[in-house]
């Protein structure tokens, strides 16, 4: 792991960072879970669930503030205390590799379905962590040039996406506003779930240069962009397959692919597919060196190739014990689902709180 | 590991000295003993001439091979003549007391001038100049544009650059690397242009570099280069000033080497490799059409093979229903699977390449015509090859040789091979990881500590993957961090960007 602490990356590549880490494999999945929480209505919590991690946003952005030149550990252990922010520091890391090990398994689970029935699925897990690895182990610099040289396929593939305009029919998203205020929140929980990436800001925003006004401006942007992709690729499946399609299709997207019709080359869907490992890769890649960097806080976590590797062979090991297990793969995604609520939810919201208290704190210290 | 460790002994080995570094051995009045020690320090060379002047009271000791008559006859023998004999006289002289100097002076091409009773030794240049005429570069045509070229004279080259930035600030800078070559390289910046950093880096990198002997520019860098492990060049080699001159002025450093017209340029990006002098010299908009489809060749040069292995192998789906039957036609017979037809395919091409290049211009073309026609004719009528596979294959070592500079076709080439393999194992997923790791790798390395890869600001697309027409290029690329990061004085509002 290259020496962080003196390099600093752009504004727009920590933007680029926050995209790309940001958009996994559970987009493809997206459309449909929406759809089963709040049905037609889906595109609307979607849209609520945007703003709302906004707001989320804006609360890690200004934890930040007040915590100067500190990344998440450093701000945990700042306001918890030593030993219970050690204690948070470590289930952070448990966090962090349990969400690494979703993506794996995820993607994995996606490329076994579509593409590649036969091929072991442990080989794909190999190549994406060798990826991953190789795009940590040049620290955060140059995660920042790869995420943002890949930015071109999201450009790339919205563009694939105007395929499915071919048979929409607005006439699907009638009738509005017919879901229950319970089918609501479950939208809105789900689409902020699936925005949930602005705890891994932490990690990032520290380290970037630029004024503060600046960094809180480019997060916004970047989870705008992200929440404006989501909800074009939302929309555009539900205006193409409609209620009753939508129930049974797991990725619609990628359905809506396979049947358009291009002239040169059939079968859209394996290439977006291909053009997916990148965002997987990146999605997965952060929440590795996420959970390195935690693993590096861990007192007596001093040699670094254990460092690196150890948490690499331990997301790797739990890959294939879940892989394509349908009772082991349950296991991690319930458990998972269990405690994202605590990390990105209910920590960022004390760690806001308690940055107020720091605050007259200091400010108290300042005038005696 | 210390069990199986086993401790080696340092080899003994006489340390060389460097000519400019041999201590000073004080020279004697006497002409007999100072002719010995010199013969005695040349190892009694056969080159070694000395010619004893009348009444063997002075010597003029040269190197025959390396020396001119004429120049002697004008510099020496001449003024000699008009001053009675008398050495003190002549002007264009260099006097000292020192015999290990006048040794290395020998070895320059100086001619030495012993008087019997006098400890003084006077040295007279008159080096043979053996250089051959400015010529343009074989491999780097251009259609339009300046048609001269770097010859193996680092004087001319200096020469040939400086006639074209006629500034103060242009900097060369000498040193000689080989304890026993003393090849003399020269660096040549514009001061206030190049990041003073970069400079300063380059120059500690050289100063590291201890050899006896630096004999080709690719061997030095490798001594300095950020990432000797990787398949793709690092520094830019040209053989053209106009060239160089451009990039000197976009703030980088070249570095040229006596006798060798290559030059070398870092820090560089990986466009710098695909960007041609004829570029700036048509139309912008032709010029950006060519560096499409440069680029797009490079896309295919690396890819095509294994796409075509993937769809073979795999993904059948992907070709268009009414290409299916040609396609299924031309495979249907072929014993070999697509992996090994495009193995064998390329390795024939490698080697009709490389026998072409060391035959003779004449024998050259046949072979083309054998190896080629003959070849790949037989090749699909015996069945070993689908003839698919050879469009395929003789397109990637066609798109290959789109690129203008050399050593970045020959890392495309070998960059087919993992990607054929990995779309073997894995079909469109193996091209995939296999492009991603690539493109990570690209992003890893670095230029003299300057990033290689990314256009890390939009703008310097303008002049990387296409061309703007120039009075849009106001700045000079965001990758080296000039101090004077506009090309013109005039920055008014409308001048900014």
């Amino acid at each position: 792991m290259a020496n962080d602490s003196n390099k600093k990356i752009t504004l727009s590549q920590m933007g680029y960072i926050y995209i790309q880490s940001q958009i996994g494999v559970d987009i493809l999945n997206l459309p449909t879970v929406l759809h089963k929480a709040a049905g037609a209505d889906g595109w609307i919590t979607l849209i609520i669930g945007g703003l709302i991690s906004i707001v989320f946003v804006l609360m890690v952005v200004h934890t930040i503030k007040c915590y100067p030149g500190e990344d998440l550990f450093g701000i945990l252990n700042s306001s918890f205390g030593k030993y219970i922010g050690s204690i948070a520091g470590f289930s952070y890391y448990v966090y962090f590799l349990v969400v690494a090990i979703y993506l794996l398994t995820s993607y994995g689970e996606l490329i076994n379905q579509w593409l590649l029935p036969e091929t072991p699925v442990w080989l794909l897990y190999i190549l994406l962590l060798i990826s991953a690895l190789y795009t940590i182990s040049g620290g955060l610099t140059l995660i920042a040039k790869v995420f943002t040289f890949f930015a071109v396929v999201l450009f790339f593939i919205s563009s694939l996406f105007l395929f499915g305009l071919a048979d929409a029919k607005l006439i699907y998203f009638q009738p509005m506003g017919q879901a229950t205020l319970s089918g609501y929140i479950d939208g809105i929980s789900v689409s902020i779930y699936s925005l949930s990436s602005f705890v891994l800001l932490f990690l990032f925003l520290p380290f970037t240069q630029g004024s503060h006004k600046q960094k809180r401006r480019v997060a916004i942007g970047a989870n705008c962009i992200v929440a404006l992709f989501y909800l074009y690729t939302v929309l555009i499946s539900f205006s193409h397959f409609g209620s009753e399609q939508l129930q049974h299709i797991p990725q619609p997207i990628l359905y809506m692919l396979r049947t358009a019709d291009s002239p040169l080359i059939t079968r859209i869907d394996i290439f977006v597919l291909t053009l997916w490992t990148v965002f997987a890769m990146t999605a997965f890649a952060s929440y590795l060196y996420g959970a390195e960097k935690a693993f590096a806080k861990i007192p007596k976590a001093k040699k670094k190739i254990i460092n690196v590797y150890s948490t690499s062979l331990l997301v790797l090991a739990v890959s294939v014990w879940g892989g394509l297990n349908e009772k082991n793969i349950r296991m991690i995604i319930s458990f998972q689902d269990r405690i994202t609520e605590y990390f990105t939810l209910v920590i960022p919201i004390i760690l806001f709180l308690l940055s107020f208290l720091r605050r007259k704190d200091k400010q108290e210290r300042a005038s005696s | 590991m210390g069990f199986f460790k086993q401790k080696k002994k340092e080899p003994a080995q006489e340390k060389v000295i460097r000519e400019d570094k041999v201590p000073p051995h004080q020279s004697t009045t006497s002409l007999e003993k100072n002719i010995a020690y010199i013969k005695e320090e040349m190892r009694n060379s056969a080159d070694l001439k000395i010619r004893l002047l009348p009444d063997s009271k002075q010597a003029l000791i040269f190197l025959d091979d390396i020396t001119d008559p004429d120049k002697m006859q004008r510099y020496i023998f001449e003024p000699l003549l008009k001053t009675d004999g008398d050495i003190r006289k002549i002007k264009d002289r260099e006097e000292s007391n020192d015999l290990n100097k006048a040794v290395t002076a020998l070895i320059g091409g100086k001619a030495v001038y012993l008087v019997e009773g006098n400890s003084t030794c006077y040295l007279f240049n008159v080096q043979m100049d053996a250089s051959r005429a400015i010529m343009e570069p074989v491999n780097e045509k251009v259609i339009k544009g300046s048609h001269d070229g770097f010859t193996e004279d680092i004087k001319t080259n200096i020469n040939l650059i400086r006639r074209r930035i006629q500034h103060r600030s242009l900097t060369i800078k000498k040193m000689t690397i080989g304890d026993y070559t003393e090849s003399e390289i020269a660096m040549v910046y514009v001061d206030g242009v190049v990041n003073g950093d970069v400079v300063k880096e380059l120059e500690t990198r050289i100063s590291n570099i201890n050899t006896d002997a630096l004999l080709s520019a690719g061997a030095f860098t490798e001594y300095i280069e950020d990432r000797t492990y990787s398949i793709f060049p690092q520094f830019l080699s040209t053989e053209r000033p106009d060239k160089t001159t451009a990039l000197l002025m976009e703030g980088r450093i070249a570095i040229l080497f006596a006798n060798n017209p290559t030059c070398l340029v870092a820090p560089v990006t990986f466009f710098a490799f695909y960007q041609t002098p004829d570029d700036y010299n048509t139309r912008w908009i032709v010029a950006t059409y060519l560096r499409l489809i440069r680029l797009f060749s490079f896309i295919i040069s690396i890819t095509l093979p294994s796409f075509y292995i993937a769809v073979i192998g795999f993904h059948y789906e992907v070709i268009p229903e009414q290409l299916i039957s040609p396609v299924l036609g031309s495979i249907r017979d072929i014993a070999y699977p697509p992996l090994a037809e495009a193995v064998m395919m390329v390795t024939i091409l490698e080697v009709i390449r490389e026998a072409a290049i060391r035959l003779p211009s004449p024998i050259g073309s046949t072979i083309g015509i054998v190896g080629g026609l003959v070849i790949g004719d037989a090749i699909v009528t015996a069945g070993l090859v689908s003839n698919l596979m050879v469009i395929v294959i003789a397109l990637t070592s066609l798109a290959s040789y789109v690129v203008p500079s050399n050593e970045m076709s020959d890392a495309l080439r070998i960059l087919t091979f993992p990607l054929c393999i990995m779309s073997a194992v894995l079909g469109f997923i193996g091209i995939g990881f296999g492009l991603l790791l690539l493109l990570i790798h690209l992003c890893r390395i670095e230029s003299l500590g300057l990033s290689y890869f990314t256009p890390i600001q939009f703008r310097d697309v303008k002049d990387t993957i296409i061309r703007v027409p120039q009075f849009l290029m106001k700045r000079r690329p965001e990758q080296l961090d000039s101090p004077r990061p506009y090309k013109s004085n005039q920055l008014g509002e409308n001048n900014g960007e």
